[in-house]
């Protein structure tokens, strides 16, 4: 048998009045970290792009995320 | 108190669907009083207990830093169950939220792209050393999709066997403040509501009584 619960001031909202935690970062405040980058520009082919960038989607990735994990990857293989 | 945490860092899977409606299974079940938190800045979860008549589960206004606090507050008030929506994202601030868990509910659709992102959520988890299931949330009927979703899932945890299917009802029901569990109390998506409260509820019964083991 449920018991109600004892309330004091402010503890619960009231209707109307409900918010959600106001220090929460913003939705997508982790990807946009752009200061300080700087652009890098190549051609690649079509199947790649595509591959590419849906890997990236597929994983939640963002495609500098993508190119600099597998830079990373790579070097490891190598042992640099 | 009980704190459950609903994480996912996919959008759209059902977090806050899935907190307003075990909220109210928890309270149809005799298991309240429940408590809704809302982290997401979204505040899709808040709007929709704005725009609901009944007063119970009760909301409880936070912020992040006072969350350990009123956490402590509403189990001294009598509160039995805290559920704890989140946004859908990996962050510190989710973290923190995750560390106050009893336990961490991750809702999976069977997509491909869903199931090779659900790593990062099952991490936040484990390294919060937080028990933590999948559900299956909007599954297409006779799917062959779904079953092989549980079985990959299940290599890596444990996955409720109450799915939750793709209908409109879940939305349509949450426009006016309410869930499928009373517009419908009979329905499919009432019955899968149901299941999953029992579900969860086994299973935090089961964790607690796994932690009270090890102490003695």
């Amino acid at each position: 048998m449920k018991k109600p619960a004892a309330l004091s001031a402010g503890l619960v909202a009231i209707k109307g009045n409900a918010a959600p935690a106001h220090d929460m970062p913003p939705r997508g405040a982790v990807a946009v970290e752009t200061a300080g980058l700087q652009p890098l520009n190549f051609r690649v082919g079509a199947e790649f792009r595509r591959e590419f960038k849906t890997y990236a989607a597929a994983h939640d990735l963002k495609l500098n995320e993508l190119l600099r994990r597998s830079f990373e990857a790579y070097r490891k293989q190598q042992g640099d | 108190m009980q704190v459950i945490v609903f994480a996912s860092q996919k959008g759209g899977v059902g977090k806050t669907t899935l907190t307003a409606n075990l909220g109210v299974a928890a309270e149809i079940a005799g298991d309240g009083p429940a408590v809704l938190i809302d982290t997401d800045p979204q505040g899709s979860l808040a709007a929709w207990w704005n725009a609901r008549e009944a007063e119970t589960p009760a909301l409880a206004p936070t912020t992040l830093s006072d969350l350990p606090e009123k956490l402590k507050a509403l189990g001294e008030a009598g509160f039995r169950y805290a559920l704890v929506d989140t946004p859908p994202a990996i962050t510190d601030a989710i973290r923190a939220v995750v560390r106050r868990a009893d336990f961490v509910i991750i809702p999976v659709r069977p997509s491909p792209h869903d199931l090779r992102a659900v790593g990062r959520t099952v991490e936040l988890a484990r390294e919060a050393g937080k028990p933590f299931a999948f559900v299956v949330t909007q599954a297409k009927s006779n799917a062959l999709l779904t079953v092989q979703a549980m079985a990959a899932l299940s290599e890596h945890g444990v996955v409720s066997p109450a799915v939750v299917h793709d209908r409109v009802d879940f939305a349509a029901s949450m426009t006016d403040g309410r869930t499928v569990l009373e517009t419908d109390s009979r329905g499919r998506s009432a019955s899968e509501m149901t299941a999953l409260w029992e579900f969860v509820k086994g299973r935090m019964n089961e964790s607690t009584k796994a932690r009270m083991a090890k102490v003695a």
